[in-house]
């Protein structure tokens, strides 16, 4: 069907709309992070006055964002890569393999998504405090802290298991026929054929992760583990600090997400769509 | 090469009997068939052989080993299945090798074997390409060619050609025909199709209901079947099984049909008299005339079935319908009078009760 002037109009305005609400705030840190002239908490520039990298090198050397930005790095590049492989496997086992009590498992990995952080904050806490048996430390005030309690996230599990309970089960029997073992069938046969699925719950995962607030707050109180989100609240209410200083912050923060989304967009998209259509 | 033998096999699903005490020999080199209805265990017996599946009671040997608690890696068998089950991120040289890789054997022999398989299935110039870029009738032949190159002591083959057109069904039919006389390697074919069975195997076992109802050569259960079940499931149109009442002597009964035909059965038919029957008489086996034959059965023609080859004609007797097939071309249209004489040298009859055969006292 030819589309006429007008709906091209219509559909360029929506385009324009949508572009607006979801780029517009990031456009506004971008040029208030740049910009020399100095804003007011809540105030964002449209157009960068004065264009200047002082910002960030003031927050790279005297705010010392670096630090913060390398706790978040370690503690998403360890936790997205545990979270990933226990979900895989937990996937696996719930998806493939029969055991007595599997349903009730599945009901309890599926019912930690309904409690929310707040509520199991302070049993956190506790549990963080004890000291482990054998070694006779607690993980409190450790980057432990900060991935261990991660590792396990219901989505990811239930995402991974429906995609790899589509897997026919031939394919199983065939490479157990071939010769292949249980870890060689997950590895070589699973794996592969639910790609687009884990690269779905590593973005998902990864900005889970990024995005802790309530978690660095109860598992350290050494300022040097904190993480980018911790400091930037921190940041936010330190009357003396420069706005645009805490705007290239954000920016700092945004980056590596950008960047992880970039990489693995192609996996995201088709995760995102397998399912969709007959095929 | 090697045996597969199966003693006392029964196979439990939680409380659900699925395969009932099966005992089977197949000899070395063999192309066995096992046939049956849909839940009648074929594939689950193809899956205990294969050691996807364990046995609740029972022993399998492969050869001369003890499998029965083998893995299915250590039971050196290939199997075939119905959707291929090709890895799809694999190229079809990937997955041919794929056993072999896990095996541990260099990379070098490796090519070399996945070559020459694919050059005798004529798979050479796909062996970079992916499975969804091959047609039907590929894949299968990819699925083959797996399997072939490991040399194991036995193919399985799970309906092999379940998926493919019935015009490709007949190539690859061939396809594995020859291939079992080029290899001779002891296989078990899975199959519901009874053209397949006939054409393929040296040896068939009819399952029902996780039973073994018969096992033979294919002309032994076609010309001798021992039930109402194997008669009916082989051969295409399916035999005419009419109830029937024995009259006469019993040296010299007659089988007195719903219409009142009365058919002799000859001396010696195993029957009593007042005995109810099935009367068993295969379509090729009943002439039918347009003439009026004394002691044949009248009918009308209810149907005209003409596939080119074969002209099956669907008739309706008082009481029951009877099917006639032939291979010359006739002019004859539904309505019409006939008369069915059975051949009596084929006529098989089973009792009504058990469904099991009758033989003459020279047979039994």
């Amino acid at each position: 069907m030819k589309t006429t002037f007008p709906q091209k109009l219509a559909r360029g305005a929506v385009y324009a709309l949508l572009l607006i609400v979801f780029c517009g705030p990031f456009w506004g840190i971008l040029a208030t992070a740049f910009s020399k002239t100095t804003v007011q908490p809540g105030q964002l520039l449209i157009w960068p006055d004065q264009p200047t990298f002082d910002h960030f090198i003031y927050a790279w050397t005297e705010v010392k964002a670096w630090i913060y930005l390398f706790n978040s790095l370690l503690v998403v590049a360890i936790g997205t890569v545990l979270q990933t492989t226990v979900s895989a496997l937990a996937a696996y086992a719930l998806a493939r393999k029969k055991f007595r009590g599997a349903a009730f498992i599945s009901l309890a990995i599926l019912s930690t998504m309904m409690l929310p952080d707040e509520v199991i904050s302070i049993p956190l806490y506790l549990i963080l405090h004890q000291k482990l048996p054998l070694l006779g430390v607690s993980i409190y005030n450790s980057y432990a802290a900060l991935i261990l309690p991660l590792v396990g996230w219901a989505f990811s599990v239930f995402l991974l298991t429906e995609f790899m309970k589509a897997v026919p089960r031939d394919l199983e029997d065939a490479a157990r026929v071939d010769g292949a073992n249980e870890i060689q069938i997950f590895l070589k046969v699973i794996v592969p054929l639910v790609k687009p699925a884990l690269g779905t719950t590593t973005i998902f995962g990864f900005l889970m992760i990024w995005d802790q607030y309530l978690l660095p707050l109860i598992a350290v109180d050494d300022r040097s583990l904190y993480t980018i989100p911790v400091v930037l609240r921190s940041l936010r209410v330190d009357e003396i600090m420069q706005q645009n200083i805490f705007i290239a912050v954000t920016v700092i923060a945004t980056v590596p997400c950008i960047v992880v989304y970039l990489l693995l967009q192609k996996q995201f998209n088709r995760g995102l769509m397998s399912g969709a259509v007959k095929g | 090469m090697g045996s597969v033998s199966l003693k006392n096999v029964s196979k439990s699903f939680g409380a659900v009997k699925v395969i009932h005490d099966v005992s089977l020999e197949i000899e070395e080199g063999e192309f066995c068939v096992l046939i049956g209805p849909s839940g009648s265990g074929k594939s689950t017996l193809l899956r205990i052989i294969a050691g996807l599946e364990d046995v609740s009671a029972g022993n399998i040997s492969i050869g001369d080993r003890q499998v029965t608690d083998l893995p299915p890696k250590h039971r050196d068998i290939a199997m075939v299945f119905q959707t291929y089950a090709l890895y799809p991120q694999m190229t079809v040289r990937e997955n041919m090798g794929f056993a072999l890789k896990l095996a541990g054997m260099p990379k070098a022999e490796i090519n070399a074997k996945v070559t020459d398989v694919a050059r005798m299935l004529e798979l050479d110039q796909l062996l970079e390409r992916l499975p969804k870029e091959l047609s039907g009738g590929q894949r299968q032949r990819v699925s083959m060619g797996r399997a072939i190159v490991r040399n194991p002591s036995v193919f399985l083959f799970d309906e092999p050609l379940s998926n493919l057109d019935a015009k490709l069904r007949v190539q690859v039919r061939g396809e594995i025909a020859d291939l079992h006389r080029r290899l001779q390697t002891t296989s078990v074919y899975v199959t519901h199709d009874q053209v397949e069975a006939m054409t393929l195997g040296q040896k068939i076992v009819v399952l029902k209901d996780g039973r073994v109802e018969q096992v033979g050569r294919p002309l032994e259960l076609y010309d001798d079947p021992v039930n109402t079940f194997v008669a009916s499931f082989l051969g295409t149109p399916s035999i005419n099984l009419i109830e029937a009442d024995v009259t006469g002597a019993s040296d010299a009964c007659a089988a007195r049909l719903p219409d009142g035909t009365e058919v002799k059965l000859g001396k010696n038919n195993g029957c009593m008299p007042g005995q109810k029957i099935f009367f068993g008489i295969r379509p090729e086996h009943a002439r039918l005339s347009l003439e009026d034959q004394p002691g044949a059965i009248r009918a009308r023609i209810h149907a005209v079935e003409n596939t080119g080859s074969d002209m099956v004609i669907l008739n309706e007797a008082e009481g029951f319908r009877i099917t006639a097939a032939f291979k010359e071309q006739r002019a004859l249209e539904p309505g019409a009078s006939v008369s069915i004489l059975p051949d009596p040298a084929k006529i098989r009859i089973f009792d009504a009760a058990t469904g099991k055969r009758i033989r003459r006292g020279e047979d039994a």
